[in-house]
Order: C-alpha cells, then sequence, then structure tokens
C-alpha cells in the first residue's frame, strides 16, 4: 500500500446482545483503511458511521491500558496497536477473546483474571513493618536486580495471554499465565520477602504444575512478557524448596544519604513577609 | 431502585482514585470503601503517563524543596497558591519512598539508589522515573497494594451519572453499571472524586478515548465551582497524526526540536532553557514556526516540526525511551534512532478543575476532589511536567487521610434526597431512548473537537472565542435530541457516548467563556489581543457556578505567601 | 508440599523408569546385536536364561523397581490427566482412592511372582 491509497476492507465481527439473541452470530462491514490504520480505528469507523451499537472496549489508544484485547483473524491482539495491513487479507475477522464469558459484542467479562491476580498476593510482603508503614528511604536495588523481575513488570492485565493458553482453555481453574507470571515478578523483586506465602498457593491444584509449557502466552503477549519462562522459574523455586536447597538472599536493605552536602542551588529570597 | 451502601465511594481509579482508596484503607481498617470507574480499574488514563514525577531525593547534591516550590511557582506563572506548593514539595519525597517500597520498579542508579532526570522547567533534575512507563508503574503498583486490603468493593465500569447533594450535604451517586445495565443509588458519606481531566474536548489530544471529564461536570451540574478552566496545556510533543504522547523525557534525555530550515528555534524563545522550557513556552514556540511557515506541512492541516533523537544513539533509547520508540514504529513506521519523530502541540492537560481548598475538599461537606479532576491551585496558569502525577499522589494521600478521618467522626448515612429527585436523575440517563430526533452524537462531538481545536487552542483571540462559544451553545442546543440507535442498557457505548458528550460541551463552555473573560496572556493562556500578563487586574483565580445562562464567572484571590510576582524569563 | 513432591517424584520415577528400562532392553536384545558383529552370545530368551535371571538377587530387585516406578509414573500421569477436567473434590477423592488401589493391587501382584519364584530356588 502506498501512503493515501484507500483500500475498502471487509470487518467480520462477531455480535452478541444479551438483551436479544441467545448466541453469537457474524456482521459484516465495509471499512476504508489506509496505511497506518489499526483495527480499532476501522472499529470506530464503524461505530461513528455505519452502527452506533457495535460495543467494544477502548481507552488509551496507544497499547498501554489493556482494554482492547480481541481474536483477530483467530489470535489475540490488542486491536489499538495492530495495523489492519499486517494481515494482508482484504477480510478481518474480529471475536472477543475465548476463555471467558462475553458480556456484549467484542467485550469479553475478565472477573477471572482479576480474582486470579489477586489470589497470588501480587505485592511486596516484608517483615519490617514500621518501614513499609512510614519509609524513611529508599531500599537499595541495584540496576542487575531490577533486570531479574524488570519484564514481567510490563503486564497490563489485557487478557491475551489466557486466550491463548491451552491449558486455561480446558481447565478454568488454572490460575493462568497473568497471575503465575506476577506471583514470579514479586518472588524474583530483591525487596521482596514473601516468597513462601506465594509458593503455598502456586504449587496448589490448578497451578505451576498444570502448566503444559505450551509458551503461547509467551507468543501472544503485547508487551514482550514470558510468563512461560516464569512459570518455570516459579516451578524450579517451588521444587528447589520443597527438596531443602533453596538459597534464599536477604531482601534489599535501606539507602543511607551520603554524608557530604554539596551547596544548595540558590533559590530567590523570600519576598513577602511571614504573617 | 437498588440502593448499595458504602462509606467511601472513591470515583474514578486512576492515581488520584488508587492512592486515596489505599490510604483510607491503611489510615481506617473499618471504613467499607467502593472504588467506582468507568472502565475496568487498571484501564484509567493515567497509565498513560510516561516521563517521571518531580521529587526532592537529592538534597546532597544541591536540589532542595524551596528550588522546587520556586520552579512550580514560576512555572505557573504566579497563578499559584504558594501555601499549596510549599505542602506538595514537602509531601511527595515520602510518596517516592512509600511506592518504592510498595514495589515500584524505579529506575535505578548503579549503587541501587533511585534514579532522576532533567524536566522542562526545573532547576534540578527531579523527575523520578520508570522508564518511559512512570504513570503505568505507579498505577499497577498502587493497584496491587490495593489487593492487600480486604475493606475495598470494586465497581469496575460503572458510569457515575450525577452526584446528590441536599443542604450542602453529600448523600450518594447515581450509578450505572454498564456490564449488568443496572442502574442504583450508591450510598455514602464521603465522596472523592477523581475522575481526570477534560482535554479530550479537544481533537488533537494526547488523552484516553475514555477520559472525558464526567467527574468535573458532575460535579458542576450539582452545584459545585470549577475553578481556572481556562487554563488548558498543551503539550510540545504529540505524536502527528494520532496526537499519542511523545514524553518530554524525551528532551529531558536531550532530544531536540527543530523547524524545516534545520534550525534550533528553541534559542529564539527560551536561549537558557532551550527544549526544557516550561510547556506553554514551547507550545507556543512552535505554534509560531508552523504558522510562520516553518513546519512541516502534512496533508491533514497538522503542520508539524521535528523531534529529533539521534544523537542520543540506540542504546539511550532503548533503555530510557522504550516506549517512545515502540509508539513511533507500532504508529507511524518510524524508528527514532534513525529518523526524527513529527510532533506538534497536542492538548494534554487541565490545569483546573474542581474548586478545592489545600486539602482537597470542595464547598460542599463529604466531598473531595483530587488529581487533574480537582483544582487545588498548584499548577495555576501553567503545569511543570513531572508535577501532575506527584499532584495525583500528594492529594491522593491528604483527601485519602482526610476521608478516613471524617467517615469515623460520621456515625450515620446522610439521608437520601426524594424518590422524585433520584427518579429524574435515572431518567436522565435514559431518557434519549424514546427521542425521534436525527441529531448524532458523533457529528455533534466532531463539531465541537473542530471547533475547540481551531478557535481555544494554543493562541487564542476574543472573535475565535466568541465564535467557540456560539457552535458549543448550538450544539448545547442540539443533544438532547441525539437518537441512540442501541436500545438496550447493557454496554450500551451508544448512549455513553452522548452522555460523554454532554459533560464535554458543558465544561468546554466553562473553557471557552473563562478564556473570553481573562484579558491577559498568563501561561498557557496565551491571548493575541492581550499579549501581556496583568497582575494588577488578573492576578486572581477564575470560579465558574453552572447556571441555566450558562457559567457564571467568579474571582477569588491567589495566595501569594513566599513570592511577589516577577517576570517570567527562561 | 503435596503437589510438588507428586511432580518431583514424576519426573525422578521418569528418568529412573528410562534407565531401568534400558538396562532391561539391552539385556533382552544385546545377543543380537552381537550375534551381527559375528560375537556369538547366550541367547537371553530361553527359558533357561530367564530362570536364572529370576534366581539373582539383583535381577529381581531391577525388575521389582522397574514396576513399582513405571506403575508410579503411569498413574500419576494418568491422574493429573483426569484432574484438567475439574473434577470436584469428591470426585478427585475417589479418583485417587481408586488409583491408589489399583497401584497397590498391581505393585503386590507384580511383585510376588519374582519373589515366589526366587525363594523357591533356596
Amino acid at each position: 500500500m502506498n501512503n493515501d491509497a484507500v483500500k475498502k476492507i471487509t470487518f467480520r465481527v462477531q455480535r452478541f446482545d444479551p438483551e436479544k439473541d441467545r448466541k453469537p452470530h457474524f456482521q459484516e462491514f465495509t471499512v476504508p483503511v489506509k496505511r497506518g490504520t489499526t483495527v480499532m480505528e476501522g472499529l470506530l469507523y464503524i461505530k461513528e458511521n455505519l452502527d452506533s451499537s457495535l460495543a467494544f472496549r477502548t481507552s488509551c489508544r496507544m497499547g498501554v491500558c489493556g482494554s482492547c484485547g480481541m481474536l483477530i483473524n483467530e489470535y489475540p491482539h490488542l486491536a489499538c496497536h495492530t495495523q489492519v495491513e499486517e494481515f494482508h487479507s482484504d477480510k478481518l475477522t474480529l471475536k472477543p477473546l475465548p476463555n471467558m464469558a462475553i458480556i456484549k459484542d467484542l467485550v469479553p467479562k475478565l472477573d477471572t483474571l482479576f480474582e486470579h491476580h489477586k489470589s497470588v498476593k501480587p505485592y511486596i510482603i516484608r517483615e519490617d513493618k514500621e518501614e513499609m508503614e512510614k519509609p524513611t528511604a529508599g531500599y537499595l536495588q541495584k540496576p542487575q536486580q531490577l533486570d531479574e523481575y524488570l519484564q514481567f513488570t510490563y503486564c497490563i492485565k489485557c487478557g491475551l495471554c489466557i486466550a491463548a493458553c491451552p491449558t486455561s482453555a480446558s481447565d478454568k481453574a488454572f490460575l493462568g499465565p497473568q497471575a503465575l507470571g506476577q506471583a514470579y515478578r514479586y518472588c524474583a523483586d530483591s525487596r521482596d520477602e514473601g516468597q513462601d506465602f506465594r509458593y503455598a498457593i502456586v504449587e496448589k491444584d490448578h497451578a505451576v504444575w498444570n502448566c503444559h509449557f505450551a509458551a503461547a502466552c509467551s507468543e501472544a503477549c503485547p508487551k514482550g512478557v514470558d510468563p512461560a519462562l516464569g512459570i518455570q522459574l516459579l516451578r524450579k523455586g517451588v521444587a528447589a524448596k520443597a527438596l531443602g536447597i533453596k538459597k534464599t538472599a536477604a531482601p534489599a536493605t535501606l539507602a543511607t544519604p551520603p554524608a557530604l552536602a554539596k551547596p544548595k542551588i540558590d533559590v530567590p529570597e523570600f519576598t513577602v513577609e511571614p504573617k | 431502585m437498588i440502593t448499595q451502601q458504602h462509606d467511601v465511594i472513591v470515583l474514578g481509579a486512576g492515581l488520584a482514585g488508587l492512592r486515596a482508596a489505599v490510604e483510607i484503607a491503611r489510615k481506617n481498617s473499618e471504613a467499607d470503601i467502593a472504588v467506582v470507574s468507568k472502565v475496568q480499574l487498571m484501564r484509567a488514563h493515567s497509565v498513560c503517563a510516561e516521563g517521571g514525577t518531580a521529587a526532592v531525593m537529592q538534597p546532597e547534591n544541591g536540589d532542595s524543596i524551596e528550588l522546587h516550590a520556586w520552579d512550580t511557582v514560576r512555572g505557573a506563572d504566579f497563578l499559584c497558591d504558594q501555601d499549596v506548593a510549599l505542602r506538595f514539595v514537602t509531601e511527595i519525597p515520602g510518596e517516592i519512598n512509600l511506592l518504592e517500597h510498595w514495589g515500584i520498579p524505579w529506575s535505578r542508579r548503579p549503587d541501587g539508589r533511585i534514579n532522576q532526570r532533567a524536566f522542562g522547567g526545573h532547576s534540578f533534575d527531579r523527575a523520578t522515573f520508570a522508564a518511559d512507563k512512570t504513570g503505568f508503574f505507579e498505577m499497577q503498583t498502587l493497584y496491587d497494594t490495593l489487593q492487600r486490603h480486604a475493606n475495598i468493593v470494586r465497581y469496575d465500569e460503572c458510569y457515575v451519572h450525577s452526584i446528590l447533594v441536599k443542604d450542602n450535604i453529600f448523600r450518594g451517586v447515581i450509578v450505572w453499571n454498564l456490564t449488568s445495565g443496572e442502574c442504583f443509588v450508591l450510598r455514602g458519606k464521603a465522596l472523592i472524586i477523581a475522575t481526570g481531566g477534560a482535554c479530550r474536548m479537544y481533537g488533537f489530544t494526547t488523552y484516553s478515548l475514555t477520559a472525558t471529564g464526567d467527574g468535573m461536570a458532575m460535579a458542576y451540574r450539582a452545584g459545585l465551582p470549577l475553578k481556572d478552566l481556562e487554563f488548558i496545556q498543551f503539550h510540545p510533543t504529540g505524536l502527528v497524526p494520532s496526537g499519542i504522547l511523545i514524553t518530554e523525557a524525551a528532551r529531558g534525555e536531550g532530544g531536540y526540536l527543530f523547524n524545516s530550515q534545520g534550525e534550533r528555534f528553541m534559542e529564539k524563545y527560551a536561549a537558557s532553557k532551550m527544549e526544557l522550557a516550561p510547556r506553554d513556552i514551547i507550545s507556543r514556540a512552535e505554534m509560531t514556526e508552523i504558522e510562520a511557515g516553518r513546519g512541516y506541512i502534512e496533508e491533514s492541516g497538522l503542520d508539524y516540526v521535528h523531534l529529533d533523537l539521534r544523537h542520543l544513539g540506540a542504546d539511550k533509547i532503548n533503555e530510557r525511551l522504550p516506549l517512545i520508540r515502540e509508539v513511533a514504529m507500532r504508529f507511524d513506521f518510524i524508528d527514532p534512532i534513525f529518523t526524527p519523530i513529527p510532533v506538534r502541540p497536542a492538548a494534554h492537560y487541565t490545569m483546573g478543575g474542581i474548586h478545592t481548598n489545600i486539602d482537597g475538599a470542595t464547598p460542599v461537606t463529604g466531598i473531595w476532589a483530587a488529581g487533574e479532576a480537582a483544582c487545588v491551585s498548584l499548577h495555576g496558569a501553567n503545569r511543570l511536567g513531572s508535577n501532575s502525577t506527584a499532584e495525583c499522589l500528594v492529594w491522593g494521600k491528604i483527601t485519602g487521610e482526610k476521608a478516613a478521618q471524617y467517615v469515623k467522626t460520621m456515625k450515620a448515612y446522610a439521608d437520601l434526597p426524594e424518590d422524585s429527585v433520584i427518579k429524574d436523575a435515572e431518567s436522565s440517563i435514559f431518557k434519549r431512548f424514546s427521542n425521534s430526533g436525527a441529531e448524532n452524537s458523533y457529528a455533534l462531538k466532531n463539531e465541537l473537537l473542530k471547533s475547540m481545536d481551531t478557535k481555544a487552542g494554543v493562541f487564542r483571540t476574543a472573535s475565535e472565542l466568541e465564535a467557540a462559544l456560539k457552535v458549543i451553545r448550538d450544539i448545547k442546543q442540539r443533544l438532547p435530541l441525539v437518537k441512540v440507535m442501541d436500545p438496550g442498557r447493557i454496554y450500551n457505548t451508544d448512549l455513553l457516548n452522548a452522555l460523554e458528550t454532554d459533560n464535554l460541551i458543558e465544561l468546554s463552555e466553562v473553557v471557552v467563556s473563562g478564556a473570553l473573560a481573562r484579558q491577559e496572556s498568563r501561561g498557557a493562556h496565551a491571548r493575541r489581543d492581550y499579549k501581556t500578563r496583568d497582575d494588577t487586574n488578573w492576578l486572581k483565580h477564575t470560579l465558574a457556578y453552572r447556571t441555566a445562562n450558562g457559567p457564571r464567572l467568579e474571582y477569588i484571590p491567589v495566595t501569594i505567601s513566599l513570592w511577589n510576582p516577577v517576570e517570567r524569563k527562561y | 508440599m503435596k503437589n510438588t513432591y507428586l511432580q518431583i517424584s514424576q519426573m525422578i520415577t521418569g528418568a529412573l523408569v528410562a534407565v531401568l528400562l534400558a538396562i532391561h532392553i539391552t539385556v533382552q536384545q544385546w545377543f543380537v546385536v552381537l550375534g551381527l558383529l559375528g560375537i556369538k552370545v547366550a541367547d537371553p530368551t530361553t527359558w533357561g536364561s530367564m530362570m536364572e535371571r529370576a534366581h539373582q538377587g539383583s535381577w529381581v530387585g531391577i525388575y521389582i523397581a522397574l514396576l513399582a516406578f513405571g506403575l508410579f509414573h503411569a498413574l500419576n500421569g494418568f491422574r493429573n490427566i483426569l484432574l484438567e477436567i475439574n473434577l470436584s473434590a469428591l470426585a478427585i477423592r475417589i479418583l485417587t482412592g481408586f488409583i491408589i488401589a489399583f497401584g497397590v493391587i498391581f505393585l503386590i501382584l507384580g511383585t510376588y511372582a519374582p519373589i515366589a519364584l526366587f525363594s523357591s530356588y533356596r
């Protein structure tokens, strides 16, 4: 496609209105696209010009809020940062993410994702309660220690990994790559001491040991997270702990401010008399 | 109609809302907290904040809270309440450490301490950052920390349409649950409004599609005054043509701006700060260059200048600005390592908002406001980059604390207004189902966006503002006639768009009226017909109250407790 | 810890089954391989040769171990597969009971023969 050529593309969209329909059906729309048109822009075009009753989620339109996950030609994508031309096809089929209930049209119910995420204790757990309540300084964390978990923090909770996961497809109670990846993220954080709590959760049924290591999650992730790796590393940690060979480093310590102070940068004198 | 009740209702789940919810949960584990959001909890626009959060973290290297306060006051073109600025700079370092303890992946110095970078208008490199996804990581950290607390009930994808106030006391809100279709009253003792800004009234904007100023508009309808709404920040580097934000950190890390003649034009406008001058100055410089024909021509009219990062090198771009590279490649097919990025000023921030005092309390008992939705008068006429995420954290905390104390002392819920009031509020949501008119909410909204872009942008004149006001009033007449095609109550985004447009039109009327009245140029409000700042007549805040004939404007003084206004030059 | 120990055992028994099975197959087939190379060795599949091994303690041990590890690996693996079809807690308990009973019965049955044979030699 050259820059300004406009092409007509057929969007075949799965529709489902819970107040009217008993099961989903498809509807086709013709959408003009040019170079740079995203699937989301196509959907917005349909909504503004062809059928305003079409329902889908959208917000940031830059691939960071995680609203617009959907199946495009049978593969999970974020609609807002996926170009129409990527598919080299005159027809796109859009469906809501699988492995979840449908609320309406392209809007899936993600409640299970949020619940599973919450269940793995996705927050820093530490013994020094007082410091956690009233911080006196930052904990020290070297750039290498940051790299240990950094990629797992890119998760935007869009649910694409769960849509791609074969285990999630068959086992509804499976915690899923999102939650397990986040469990690893906090275990790998040098500031955290809550590993044992999370290990106790992820080694139960429907968790790390149920992953088939298809790694479909890592392939589908739009932000470059590798949940499959996180799950494998969790397995390694859980097994090492069960065998009593797990080494645990002491958690990060507080930074102490350097003693030497340079003179302050000049600030204009106060010109208002204090009352 | 069903009624639910919670001690505190936090409206909006962006940075300020989540911070407030966490603070209430920490301070009062008895409090029953509802977090109500139009989108799912992690989707708020705060995730789009990129560059950093300003805080004095390195006093050993010469920074000081007085210096941060001075930068903020000067950046605000002296329309900032100085007691507020002082409170802000004192509180924010603690917030940085708190987030650090809660797990945020702050970028680090080699010895493991928190790193900071340069940002526009600051005299010290004090923007604390996490790569170029600072807002996203702050949101994630607060969201994750929220999961620790049991006393929080989520209301995801629930649109709040009106606030119930009687005898100047907060009673509850009317909620439409998008996923179930139910409409109900959510009764509460305290309300914290943290619904973000309203720049979706502009077409070329860095905003998420869902950030439509709903909270400001419903507060305004409930009788609360809006303050300083005419001050709209234009970010100098909105990506052409989408408007997606290219962070100021791109310039903080050393990026240059070039016009089509290959000149680093900021020399002419702010020789000492160059590309790191405050945003209002750079945006005006860019528009001046573009209007003088020294911009690059874009077919749709979005002429632009170049943001050049090539000299930073691949390593620095990949480490410090990965999102910028991803965005430029995904949406513009440009790799900033090899090609300059096309940018122009994009509507980015509403300095104004719901009028609050220094504690974030509004004039109505039981209602607080925080973050961009509020105007605590920190940013004055122009906000400095990296001060907004900081403001969300500080006033999220303060309002959370105050609301937690308040509900401890308030034993009983205040009575709800009469049923007829509630019925009216409900029917005002769904009344468009019975319309037979031909008006279309998308067309009307686009008309509004176009007129705001062209007539109330970086530079303003009386005649253009008057023309904009005319368009707005015309749309306001036609909006109630909009026909909603989708007749259902479940996830009806067609109806939602009409309601959001109601909110935007209400607010744009306040923006334009305030701008028309303010006959001076101050900060982000630049009048071609009144080119200078006028401290004698206009060193005062605008307050807009809703009346049937449009906003009634009043003015209140600015708190000047440290520095008298001086000429603002960079 | 239960799942983790089961999974570790699954991995270890898998490895052990592979080793023991390799010994078994090598012994059963090596005369053929050596025969191809022109070396004549006694046929391990004759009655006499089998009885001879049945009376050596080390071979009895190897076969009982192969049986035990193989049973564990197969039945635990089978259970893992069945657990993916979201059974109720009660159904899981019943299934586990059946599988343990099945394993124990076959272990006893399978161990009885070589031990009886071994002790009859004395």
